[in-house]
């Protein structure tokens, strides 16, 4: 003899399981929410500190003499990437002997996009250790800013 | 021969309420906790928010102030002027001084404006007599101008695109005189008088608050980022604990503790030296 058994295991199972699912998914929703505000926090700081470095790396570098015999709002431009950071960095040639030089970095990562710019002003004056480069001394005062 | 039963017994009836009542009271309470939780995580966010907001806006705006204007007011009230704008002069004749366009149809700007230069504000321009100095005025009018405002295509710094678009320059009127040696091709600085502070508001609430100042007055007060702790449990400080380094500390009203950073005043290590404005 068969007896169909109808009770009530399988509902059961199953709202014991949506409320699981519901309060694990707002104990996510919580963490994932403070890790990314972290994680754009951190990644806009590491974006800032790159823009640094390519900027020191740019006032450290040389450029020609024959830079000084170009016009005036002569642009010279250069980009280099490296993952997961990609750095334009432009001289803009101004009155002479005055340079602006813009590094813009753009950063992805860990599927955040952040952007870091710097600009800095400064003087070319003959470097006194490569003849016929120049080197780039910044302005003492106002010689830096971040840019958008 | 197969029987077929309708409905449960009343023993397994009262043994799937029971789990069920059991069931519910633990998903129920897993519920609640996480709300807590979720609520608490909320408030703790909002007070590492407070005292983030206010370490990005103070770190951006010493960072980018011109270095010699900086100082600390008491311990409640930083002084500075906060910068605008950076450019070149396309034009520099008289007191008057124009600079191209923040947008460009190709390339790189020349001009990158954070606010728009207005009366009262201070321009630095770049003299490039001896070894250079700043020329310092300040703004007397400013007005857009479509057309170039003279900033010709030849000169560099305005390309027969932007002309054509045309994209606007921005014409300022000195209360100075520009001296010859500031030219066309100068690099320029637009900054305003500003003072941080800690800001008590009609609400009674307390927040990081900026004033607009220019010649020694200084406008109304607007609350900026907060709630931040009252003054009498030192909701925001300033103090120069070393040369050229600005320590803050801020405490948001909800805090256990309170959040110390520095901010060091960007002077150029090895500038040229220079002359006062």
């Amino acid at each position: 003899m068969q007896r169909a058994h109808s009770g009530f295991a399988l509902p059961l199972a199953i709202v014991v399981l949506v409320a699981f699912s519901l309060a694990i998914a707002l104990i996510v929703d919580g963490a994932v929410s403070t890790f990314r505000a972290a994680s754009a926090d951190f990644e806009l700081a590491r974006a800032g500190a790159a823009a640094e470095s390519a900027l020191a790396e740019a006032l450290d570098s040389r450029l020609d003499t024959a830079v000084l015999h170009l016009a005036s709002g002569t642009v010279l431009s250069r980009r280099a990437s490296a993952a997961p950071d990609s750095v334009e960095t432009t001289v803009q040639l101004l009155v002479p002997p005055m340079v602006r030089i813009l590094v813009v970095l753009h950063s992805r990562h860990a599927g955040l996009r952040v952007s870091a710019g710097r600009l800095a002003t400064g003087r070319l004056s003959p470097d006194q250790v490569s003849a016929g480069d120049l080197r780039i001394i910044p302005t003492r005062s106002a010689w830096w800013v971040p840019i958008p | 021969m197969t029987i077929r039963r309708m409905g449960a017994v009343l023993a397994e009836l009262v043994v799937a309420l029971m789990i069920a009542g059991a069931a519910a009271v633990i998903g129920i309470s897993l519920l609640v906790t996480a709300e807590r939780r979720t609520r608490a995580d909320a408030t703790a966010d909002r007070t590492t928010q407070a005292a983030r907001d206010v370490a990005r806006i103070l770190t951006a705006e010493i960072e980018a102030a011109l270095p010699e204007s900086v100082a600390v007011r008491g311990d409640t009230a930083l002084d500075l002027q906060s910068h605008l704008a950076a450019s070149v002069a396309c034009v520099a004749s008289g007191s008057v001084i124009v600079l191209p366009g923040a947008a460009t149809s190709a390339g790189l700007p020349f001009t990158y404006v954070r606010q728009l230069p207005e009366a009262g504000d201070l321009l630095l321009a770049w003299d490039s007599t001896n070894a250079g100095y700043w020329f310092a005025a300040g703004v007397d009018s400013v007005s857009p101008q479509p057309y170039g405002g003279g900033c010709a295509t030849t000169s560099g710094y305005r390309t027969l695109a932007d002309s054509l678009a045309p994209i606007a320059t921005t014409r300022l009127r000195l209360n100075r005189t520009l001296p010859a040696t500031v030219s066309a091709g100068a690099p320029v600085r637009l900054y305003r008088g500003a003072r941080w502070f800690l800001h008590r508001g009609s609400d009674k609430t307390w927040a990081l608050g900026y004033r607009r100042c220019a010649n020694a007055s200084c406008s109304s007060a607007q609350p900026v980022a907060g709630p931040l702790a009252s003054f009498a449990d030192t909701g925001l400080s300033f103090a120069v604990l070393s040369p050229g380094v600005i320590t803050i500390s801020v405490k948001p009203v909800s805090a256990a503790v309170r959040s110390k950073f520095s901010v060091a005043i960007r002077s150029a290590p090895d500038g040229p030296p220079n002359a006062p404005p």
